[in-house]
């Protein structure tokens, strides 16, 4: 069984030789410092490309190297934004803005980039209307992405991952500040829905054309949007199901007419809350399944929606892969594949971006462990 | 919960007894009614209630809000919606309060750590302490020890409330208090250290005196602390 029958095997909620095995996505891949770590640590000598600010893009050799059985189409957002002079060049300050109009920054002792402007924080319903939206083309260009897909396709025998970028939610906070934003749904509903009106109008022809270029090539389609927290989600059920829901619901409608891939819906944080709408709205693999966080127990959610579901993740990345031995961090891969592997339906990864704080040893010890106790069938 | 006295108003018209008025406001902040608590606010300074009174009514209101987000019925968008209200609320109140008079709850310094430009959660606690009664000073984020322990020294707070939603900037939160170590002030406020990665054991371990879950809890700890001091 090659690594494309065993992720779609998988997803096909049935049992393939052994779990299929992700890094290298928007919230899977390894960051740039742990990524060149890595690769000293490996004995490899190459210059480290990112897809997005500190994202590494994750080379075939390593990919090999550790077992993965997914390749991703990354589009080149750094060439993106030059085309309007908003992007690809820092300032002074050490920050940027981006094809939105948000800027961010990264203090100087910080390993992260946070956004320290948001263009619509005090915009009327007016300034909303006016905005200078981006066009479809600065989220990178799609012109020859699919033969990318279509190499991908022909001369791997991975699982291709398609990332449009699809954070209605999201990309709302960022416009408007999280806290503004969050506040809006309450006391001022109408420009909240305006808003991701707007941002959505803003990425459906991009989400559209993207997925009709490389539908044909790809198997899995991700798409995301955070709505949780540690300890619950962001937004009660009610103001999701009749605010965002409906915009969430178009996403994937329009992802599903054009490709027979499934659509993966990233969100972290505990959003046990939320899972019966994101079903309802047809996602097909949830994604990251963060373990730690309040009601995200694998075991309880692979019983009650693993057999609408398939997951994605769940490998701790708050205290064991950072903080574990390698002998701790194998335990803990045991521990979600016996959860959540029986009967397919499971892809392995951690539950988010491998940060700076995790050594090269807790990486290798994932690969090593993945492999080792996922192998099916699983004990449960 | 607090009870929906709502309809009173409209049903009384202008003869609202003032008691009435004060629990539509702390309805009105706890049910997230903007406007609703504008006018209140409005109408309870022209019938020349106390703007304390309002100001305490409101306190009560944002701490039912409080409730209902420990009890899980409230999410952060209701919590912040609420904090958000609040401050359209006082922005009325406000110009009517004497200068002269001091809020009685106690001093606070409060900023997020170095390498850090996260403030939701550092905001919301302060909103929450200023309509608990306390005088709080906010440094904003990306603060250096050096700026905390400055300031400590010039405002003198009660309480040095300490932010980081990264487990990467969490480290500074030490380099705070052992500048307040070295500058023989720690003994000075009480610390407290709060945001997502922070936990009891951290506290514990850097020497702060206690840490918060969210925010709510956080100003719970605040005003036991003053009270423990007043007594």
């Amino acid at each position: 069984m090659n690594s494309r029958e065993r992720v779609l095997t998988a997803l096909a909620h049935e049992e393939p030789d052994r779990v299929p095995f992700d890094l290298g996505g928007w919230s899977s891949t390894i960051e740039r410092i742990p990524y060149d770590r890595l690769k000293q640590y490996l004995g490899i000598n190459s210059p480290t490309n990112t897809f997005c600010r500190d994202h590494s893009i994750l080379e075939d050799e390593i990919l090999e190297k550790l077992g993965v059985d997914t390749r991703y189409l990354h589009l080149d957002t750094k060439e993106s934004g030059v085309i309007k002079g908003k992007i690809g060049q820092t300032t002074g300050d050490n920050s940027y803005v981006d094809e939105w109009g948000v800027r961010w920054a990264k203090p100087e002792t910080s390993y992260y980039w946070d956004m320290i402007e948001h263009p619509l924080r005090s915009a009327s319903a007016e300034d909303l209307e006016r905005y200078e939206w981006p066009e479809p083309n600065e989220f990178g260009p799609l012109e020859g992405i699919e033969d990318q897909a279509r190499v991908l396709f022909e001369e791997t025998d991975k699982a291709i991952v398609a990332e449009p970028f699809g954070a209605i939610f999201e990309q709302s906070m960022y416009m408007r500040s999280f806290a503004g934003f969050l506040a809006d749904l309450h006391v001022n509903p109408d420009f909240a829905t305006r808003l991701m009106q707007k941002v959505t109008q803003t990425l459906l022809p991009h989400i559209e054309e993207f997925v009709s270029r490389v539908g044909d090539y790809v198997q899995i389609v991700d798409i995301g949007d955070d709505l949780g927290m540690q300890d619950r989600p962001l937004i009660s059920p009610q103001i999701y199901r009749k605010l965002v829901k409906p915009f969430h619901k178009r996403v994937v409608d329009t992802i599903k007419a054009k490709t027979d891939a499934r659509v993966f819906f990233h969100t972290d944080g505990s959003v046990f809350q939320l899972i019966p709408d994101l079903i309802d709205v047809g996602i097909d693999i949830l994604s990251p399944v963060q373990p730690l966080a309040r009601d995200m127990e694998s075991d309880r959610l692979k019983k009650m929606f693993g057999e609408q579901l398939a997951f994605h993740g769940g490998i701790d990345i708050q205290r064991v892969l950072p903080n574990g031995t390698p002998e701790e961090v194998g335990q803990e891969v045991k521990t979600r594949i016996s959860a959540f592997g029986a009967g397919g339906g499971y892809i392995a990864a951690p539950a988010h971006n491998i940060q700076p704080d995790v050594p090269p040893e807790n990486m290798v010890a994932l690969c090593k462990a993945v492999r080792r106790y996922g192998e099916y069938p699983i004990d449960g | 919960m607090v009870q929906d006295h709502s309809d009173r108003g409209a049903q009384d018209g202008e003869t609202t007894t003032l008691v009435g008025i004060l629990e539509q406001i702390e309805n009105a902040i706890a049910d997230l009614d903007m406007s609703k608590t504008d006018s209140l606010c409005q109408k309870a300074l022209e019938i020349g209630i106390d703007p304390y009174r309002i100001v305490n009514a409101m306190s009560k209101g944002m701490e039912e809000v409080g409730k209902r987000y420990e009890s899980g019925d409230y999410f952060l968008s209701e919590l912040i919606a609420a904090s958000e209200i609040l401050r359209q609320g006082m922005k009325i109140i406000e110009p009517h309060l004497s200068m002269g008079e001091s809020p009685s709850g106690g001093r606070v310094l409060i900023g997020t750590v170095r390498g850090d430009v996260h403030d939701i959660g550092k905001n919301l606690v302060s909103t929450l302490l200023k309509s608990a009664g306390f005088a709080v000073k906010d440094l904003g984020n990306d603060v250096s020890p050096n700026k905390f322990i400055a300031e400590t020294k010039e405002f003198k707070p009660d309480i040095l409330a300490l932010s980081a939603l990264l487990s990467t900037t969490m480290p500074e939160m030490k380099i705070v208090i052992e500048g307040l170590e070295k500058e023989k002030i720690r003994t000075g406020p009480k610390v407290i250290i709060g945001g997502a990665p922070v936990t009891k054991g951290f506290a514990d371990r850097i020497g702060a005196d206690a840490a918060s879950i969210d925010a709510v809890e956080g100003v719970s700890i605040c005003r036991i602390w003053m009270k423990e001091k007043q007594t």
